[in-house]
């Protein structure tokens, strides 16, 4: 079933090590739809664990995650707040964007962030400026 | 001789370790320092002979130096102060200065370069922070992202060695095997540039700081290297990395 995920709610991008900047923070390529993308960027919702944290939460998205994908230790999940993702696209790039849970088999967290443009770096750079250093999460313990 | 060098007319590389001698022609300063403004590389610092162990305020040269506001001629007059280079040292430096100007500025020796050697010219050309960054994202692969596009990385290589007064970029790559820079302004705001395969840059500026509540202006654009800087120009080269 698909439906939108709260607004106070957190998602999670992995980002390779090749769109970490070296400040540590993700690079618009990291947000960037792609044709094949379905158009929708895939992320996970941390809340969908119950967690007392976003910590912990990450704890469970890094074990889903990588039962799907080789997540690299040089790379980091970006989290970015729900409400906060909606608004900023809203005002700085006029577009109603939608993040919904998307559950696929064994990635029960699986989410989506569409309604934006593909091969488009400007709501990329949009989310990528949301993303400080202290909101990306390592990928291994 | 107060502002005045003066070079050998050898090739430059049957000119290291040979003497500056009475087959001399003279180069002023001046023009060489015009010289030294105009798109040059930081060149290969090869070791000296020291025979004629001048400084450049034993030649009446300090003041000639050039301001430091400039990288390049900032590095040469680092050499030229801190390393205490005679007479033929610096001649034989400004042959080799000269010999790699010729050699790397020219886009079409880029075009056929690997990128092994673009990267390689790059770290040559005093560019190393952004030699040793490609070659770290050369060395990570994802299995759903695309190798570096060559015809990218020459793009960017290119771009640099042209404008390399500008600030040093934020480089990543692009799930299609694009090199993407960035450049972040604290309070000016945000530029990414895509360097395409085919050599046009795809560009997006969003001026003014972010923050959730404000609308900030874009420029957006696709164009040639050449084309897409001039719209760009006043941001890249007032930027600063963050």
């Amino acid at each position: 079933m698909i439906v939108d995920i709260d607004d106070a709610d957190h998602v999670a991008r992995y980002c390779s090590p090749r769109k970490i900047k070296e400040d540590g923070t993700p690079a618009p390529g990291a947000f960037r739809l792609r044709d094949c993308d379905n158009c929708c960027l895939s992320v996970n919702w941390l809340e969908c664990f119950r967690g007392q944290s976003i910590v912990d939460n990450i704890l469970h998205v890094r074990s889903e995650l990588c039962q799907h994908h080789e997540l690299r230790k040089n790379g980091r999940l970006a989290v970015l707040n729900v409400g906060k993702v909606k608004r900023a696209i809203k005002i700085t790039n006029k577009l109603d964007i939608n993040v919904k849970r998307s559950p696929r088999n064994n990635h029960r967290s699986h989410a989506c962030i569409g309604g934006y443009p593909t091969n488009n770096n400007e709501v990329a750079m949009t989310l990528s400026e949301m993303v400080g250093v202290d909101d990306m999460y390592n990928t291994t313990s | 001789m107060n502002n005045v060098l003066t070079s050998t007319q050898t090739e430059p590389d049957e000119s290291f370790g040979r003497r500056a001698d009475s087959s001399v022609e003279t180069i002023r300063f001046g023009e060489l320092q015009a010289s030294l403004k105009q798109d040059m590389p930081t060149p290969p610092f090869r070791p000296v002979t020291l025979i004629n162990p001048q400084t450049p305020d034993m030649l009446g040269l300090r003041d000639q130096v050039p301001a430091r506001d400039n990288r390049t001629t900032a590095h040469f007059t680092y050499t030229m102060d801190t390393h205490n280079i005679p007479l033929t040292g610096r001649l034989e430096y400004l042959q080799s200065v000269m010999a790699y100007k010729q050699q790397f500025l020219d886009a079409n020796t880029i075009a056929v370069m690997g990128d092994t050697e673009v990267i390689d010219a790059l770290e040559g050309h005093g560019l190393v922070a952004i030699a040793n960054r490609l070659k770290y994202l050369y060395g990570i692969t994802e299995e759903d992202e695309e190798d570096v596009k060559l015809n990218s990385l020459r793009g960017f290589a290119v771009f640099v060695i042209k404008n390399r007064n500008v600030h040093t970029p934020q480089i990543t790559i692009t799930d299609d095997g694009l090199i993407q820079a960035v450049w972040k302004h604290p309070q000016q705001g945000t530029l990414v540039m895509d360097f395409h395969e085919s050599g046009d840059i795809a560009f997006t500026l969003l001026y003014g700081r972010w923050d959730q509540e404000t609308e900030r202006y874009k420029l957006i654009g696709e164009l040639p290297q050449d084309q897409a800087i001039l719209h760009v120009k006043d941001f890249i080269y007032n930027s600063i990395r963050t």
